[in-house]
């Protein structure tokens, strides 16, 4: 009978052992990132300045060496970094796959083949981006970093005609871009301004703020329709009109364009020629 | 044969003691046996993937119960492979706990881990194979068995079972005692049971159990009468594998690689896929021996399955957390899937990570970004709306039996059993917020429903009654309804036994009716998700017979034969079920003919078996689901005018070589084929996709699920309470059900427009469509296992077993057991895309390798 009270005792244990091990999971305390860089850490200016010196990319599929057009340099053996604070991402959905960043000097885009960026690279979170391995270059004029692997068109004898920027893949992204502290929000100021300024380099792709504008068609229209890929809808700055490009696939994209006058916070872009704003969510426009 | 039956049935009831050490010895092992077959059915329990909804386990301990001597030797040995005898599917085998039918109402199958953990209490079972008579159901393809549960039916004793073993869980403990039967007629019978493990064998997956029985039996009337309580329950919080595909198994090195859980801030693991079952059972039975030639049993039975299985879910913009998503892998990231390529080896070098310590590279799901992510939404987004979130996806079901069943002998020949049967299930589905992973709450609208009906603010509503909810942690959003389920049946049966022949017929008439009744009024079905549906109603009639022919004491031949129609299975009756009450088409009884042809002999030196089977199906509904992550949601493709035919011959034979040493075989050739092209419909759950309704042309493909060609050979030996065994287990022609999408004409067509667009000669554009349409074939195998006993007579009736079985000892890493095709079609904005035909390749689960079932059992 002894060994019966054992067994009692061992399975009376044991399911106690087996109920203490619940897997219910609290709120873990979530450490800010934090990133050190042993490279160089240069402007965005000088990137952008330094970029024409560097060397042609190596491209994947053996087509090295083949004179082309490229809009696109390797950052290879550059032991440089630069260090910018996010001011736009992928949240809405009006902005896709990129997030941009901005230092004292001007701004970049990051170009990526990941979705759901904003998650961990929100507004006002310090970026890290180690250059070597990389790839700069233009698209449609404005300077973005991007991967080793390019979409590349061939001349009908077999040469290169063109290699444009790729988008870092995951591999890429992950080694070369690092966050550093805790997000903050508040210290992405936009550049206010009334009018639209000339489109330099350094401010570029910088996150502004036009106060007392209007929109041409306020109330009537909306930003994108469905299906149509893009929405254009003229912003009057000062007089101007200037276009604000939304994609379908922005959560605003269905919202009517608001009515008066208000400010309108937006991304200063340019496409080759053409003035363009960019505006990260619903939040960008205040209107009463 | 009945009477043979009933003998054996006395002998393993313990009923009738042979005193025969063998015998006894025997029964230990198919006790053991039978254990050890619950458990891999456990292990086929956590295969379980709820993205593809897999109609569920495909396992039947039934074979592994029965005394036949092919099912008895295919059933235990063949299980880890996924062999179910004839190719039967789980809902063709009747269930029963004390003559009262468990199988699901919604789902057809009976959930054995209801009764998990509680081995001991489980082993008195009455089996009837495929089409013979029964004395306490009308059956069904695969037969049917009723676990005997009745205090009164288990053997005086006390039992300890210690066990160990290295699959889904380590340890199992079982303390049970019954009291037999008094002298005031009394019986009591405990059991309280436990099995654990911290982490099984599949790296982040766990297993916590407990199970208890309780049963009280009361006889009178000099045990004329007896009233018995049975319940039990078996709470379980298991975690579980994924499948995954080649590409991932290869990287990682690891078949067993499980994408479903990943590190947490503190280092520990985390599985997202938890089920957390709980299945109360009463059961309460009444058997009245009337007089010497009639017998009524009574019985009503309560159960409430308790199901929830988690799931991460995310929603907006959020990037898909799953760490095996196919544009993570390499073969993607990198553009070539050639493993040689160097970028492609850095790629892979990166997702896998090194392996060293919590090194996993990106081949595990990132908590700790996941509520990063939430938390910097909560404090900075633009909608607060958690990002991610984990969902439990529950499946709950009230159901409520009662049956009575006559059994009358009419005279020394002839047997007249009548059963009458009536059941109700209200099944809940519903989905509850289970975790907010640090978000404050999450908005109940379709994730994707404001991209793609913009502007339209009721549409993306998942529940207009109660728009733009705010729900929390316990929150009921995104589906909800429930099933009501009604069954009602009266059979008879007359079998007549004579000294050279042996007959009987037996006749069904069935009356199901069921109906969903929505709980919330969905934006994209505003007029048919709420409130109570369309009450679908059938009449099934069956009928069943069959005769034996003694051709002498050691030879017999026998023939059965039965027709049924089989209602359609309230899970397979919609086309999306979760948020509409619009029926699938083609909503009619599925029509079974099946027929065998058996010849049965015994010898002193030889036994066995040889049958052949063959049965029909007509007009069946099938549907399979899966989720489609460029749209975003569940889409649901369902066939109807389904025919089907499963064949083939089986044969089983057991040899006394010499004393002491038998040789046992057990083999078939089956195939299990559509018989024609069904039609079929494409239902996208969020409305993203048009309903696309076409046929599919899958005539002639295998229907998968199980080995068309398996086979054991074994040999025993006995010696001294001691039994040594080793058994060589094959199997060949194992297919993946294949997946409609792919094999519908306008999908194939599309296949060779690309390839026309593309230049290619039409001999290359056929074999590019052979290759397309190719159904996947597992490899064949084989698999070694040994297994050592030992049994140990003490004083005073004390006995104590111990039994090691090593399951294959050959290490054989790379069985595939199963899995699925993936739902998927490699397309782009110009068509398909060619490159990538090979884009979504099936998912597989693998055999565990070596893996050992350590048993100590004290009877005392």
């Amino acid at each position: 009978m002894k060994i019966k009270y054992l067994n009692i005792v061992i399975i009376v244990l044991s399911t106690f052992f087996y109920s203490c091990d619940r897997r219910d999971y609290d709120v873990p305390e979530i450490e800010a990132p934090a990133y050190s860089t042993s490279k160089e850490i240069i402007s965005i200016a000088d990137l952008k300045t330094l970029s024409s010196t560097f060397p042609l990319p190596f491209i994947v599929d053996g087509y090295e060496n083949k004179v082309g057009n490229f809009e696109v340099r390797s950052m290879d053996n550059t032991n440089k970094a630069i260090k910018g604070i996010v001011t736009a991402n992928d949240e809405s959905g009006n902005i896709y796959k990129q997030f941009y960043i901005q230092d004292n000097t001007g701004a970049i885009t990051i170009g990526s083949n990941l979705t759901g960026l904003f998650g961990l690279f929100t507004v006002g979170q310090e970026v890290i981006i180690e250059l070597d391995g990389l790839n700069i270059g233009k698209y449609g004029g404005s300077f973005q970093i991007g991967g080793r692997i390019h979409y590349i068109s061939y001349n009908p004898n077999g040469t290169v005609k063109n290699a444009s920027i790729g988008r870092l893949v995951p591999e890429e992204f992950h080694t070369h871009i690092f966050r550093n502290g805790k997000a903050n929000p508040a210290s992405v100021v936009p550049t206010v301004l009334t009018s639209m300024p000339v489109i330099t380099e350094t401010n570029r792709n910088t996150l502004v703020r036009f106060d007392n504008v209007s929109f041409v068609g306020g109330g009537s229209t909306i930003f994108a329709t469905k299906g149509a890929g893009y929405g254009t809808v003229q912003l009057n700055i000062g007089g101007q009109n200037v276009g604000i490009r939304t994609s379908e696939y922005a959560d605003f994209a269905a919202d009517t364009i608001p009515t008066g006058t208000g400010s309108v916070i937006c991304i200063l872009g340019k496409y080759n020629n053409d003035n363009q704003l960019t505006i990260r969510s619903r939040k960008d426009l205040i209107f009463n | 044969m009945v009477r043979n039956k009933l003998l054996s049935i006395l002998v393993a009831l313990g009923i009738l003691n042979t005193g025969f050490a063998q015998t006894d010895f025997e029964k230990t092992r198919k006790d053991i046996q039978r254990e050890n077959s619950y458990e891999l059915s456990a292990i086929d329990e956590s295969m379980q993937d709820e993205d593809a909804d897999l109609a569920g386990q495909n396992f039947s301990t039934l074979a592994t119960l029965s005394n036949d001597p092919f099912l008895s030797e295919v059933g235990y040995q063949l299980s880890s492979f996924r062999f179910t005898p004839r190719g039967y599917k789980n809902k063709y085998a009747q269930t029963l706990i004390n003559g009262i039918e468990f199988n699901s109402q919604i789902r057809g199958n009976f959930n054995y881990s209801m009764i998990g953990g509680m081995n001991d209490a489980t082993r008195n079972a009455t089996t009837q194979d495929y089409l013979q008579a029964s004395l306490f159901s009308f059956g069904d393809l695969s037969g049917a068995q009723n676990y005997e549960m009745r205090a009164g039916s288990y053997a005086k004793g006390t039992k300890a079972t210690v066990t160990y073993t290295n699959r889904n869980y380590q340890q199992r403990m079982m303390l049970s005692h019954h009291s037999g039967m008094s002298k005031e007629g009394w019986a009591f019978s405990a059991l309280l049971g436990g099995r654990y493990a911290y982490e099984g064998n599949v790296e982040g997956t766990f297993y916590h159990n407990l199970a208890y029985f309780f049963a009280v039996e009361k006889q009178w009337d000099n045990g004329r009468q007896s009233l018995s309580l049975t319940t039990f329950g078996s709470p379980v919080q298991r975690a579980q594998q994924s499948a995954s595909v080649q590409e991932a198994y290869d990287i990682k090195k690891n078949n067993l690689y499980n994408s479903y859980w990943g590190y947490m801030p503190d280092g520990s693991k985390r599985n997202s896929r938890v089920v957390t079952a709980y299945d109360p059972t009463v059961v309460l039975s009444h058997i009245w021996k009337i007089n010497r030639l009639n017998k009524l049993t009574t019985g009503l039975a309560f159960h409430y399955n308790r199901y929830g299985s988690t799931a991460l879910n995310w929603f907006g913009n959020a990037a898909d957390p799953r760490p095996d998503y196919y544009r993570y892998l390499p073969s993607y990231t990198s553009s070539t899937y050639n493993t040689l390529d160097p970028v492609y080896k850095k790629h892979a070098q990166f997702w896998a990570g090194t392996g060293e310590g919590t090194n996993r590279g990106r081949s595990q799901i990132a908590w700790n970004d996941i509520y990063e992510a939430n938390k910097n939404n909560n404090e900075s987004g633009a909608n607060k709306s958690a990002l991610f979130i984990v969902e439990e996806r529950r499946n709950d079901a009230m159901e409520t039996s009662f049956n009575t069943t006559l059994e009358k002998k009419i005279n020394e020949e002839i047997t007249f059993v009548a059963g009458v049967n009536a059941r109700h299930t209200l099944g809940k589905t519903f989905d509850v917020v289970a975790d907010l992973l640090g978000a404050t709450y999450l908005l109940d609208v379709d994730k994707y429903g404001e991209r793609d009906f913009p502007g339209n603010l009721d549409v993306k509503q998942n529940d207009l009654l109660h728009p733009d909810r705010q729900v929390k942690e316990g929150d009921i959003f995104g589906y909800n309804y429930e099933m009501n389920v009604t069954g009602t049946n009266a059979w008879l049966q007359m079998h007549h036994n004579y000294e050279h022949l042996e007959f009987f017929y037996a006749a069904k008439l069935s009356a199901t009716n069921f109906y969903r009744d929505g709980k919330m009024k969905n934006g994209r079905y505003p007029n048919s998700s709420y409130g109570k549906g369309q009450v679908h109603t059938f009449i099934d009639p069956a009928v069943k017979a069959g005769v034996v022919y003694k051709i002498s004491g050691r030879n017999l031949v026998s023939v059965n034969g039965m027709y049924k129609h089989q209602a359609p299975l309230p899970y397979d009756a919609y086309t999306t079920q979760r948020i509409s009450d619009e029926a699938s088409p083609g909503l009619v009884s599925e029509k079974i003919t099946s027929a065998d042809v058996n010849y049965v002999f015994t010898y002193p030196k030889v036994n066995g078996r040889v049958s052949g089977f063959f049965t029909n199906y007509q007009d069946g509904i099938q549907k399979i689901s899966y989720y489609n992550d460029s749209y975003r949601t569940f889409v649901h493709h369902s066939i109807h005018d389904v025919d089907k035919q499963n064949f083939g011959v089986e044969a089983a034979f057991k040899y006394t070589v010499i004393k002491n040493v038998t040789l046992s075989m057990a083999g078939t050739w089956s195939q299990f084929v559509y018989t024609k092209d069904p039609m079929g419909n494409v239902r996208y759950e969020n409305g993203t996709g048009d309903d696309i309704n076409e046929g599919v042309a899958i005539k002639n493909y295998h229907v998968g699920g199980s080995p068309e060609i398996a086979g054991t050979c074994g040999v025993q030996y006995f010696w001294n309470f001691w039994w040594f065994e080793v058994n060589v287990n094959g199997i060949a022609n194992n297919y993946l059900d294949p997946s409609y999408i792919q094999r519908t004409p306008s999908v194939i067509k599309s296949v060779r427009d690309a390839a026309t667009a593309a230049n290619y000669t039409s001999a290359q554009k056929e074999a590019l469509v052979n290759q397309w349409i190719a159904q996947t074939k597992l490899d064949d195998a084989i698999t070694v296992d040994f297994s050592i006993s030992k049994l140990l007579y003490l004083k005073g009736g004390k006995q104590v077993n111990f039994n090691l079985n090593v399951m294959n000892v050959l290490n054989n890493r790379g069985v595939r057991t199963g899995g699925y095709e993936q739902g998927r079609l490699p397309m782009t904005n110009e068509g398909m895309d060619l490159a990538n035909l090979n884009k979504f390749p099936p998912k597989f689960y693998y055999m565990q390798g070596l893996n050992v079932f350590l048993n100590v059992g004290y009877k005392f």
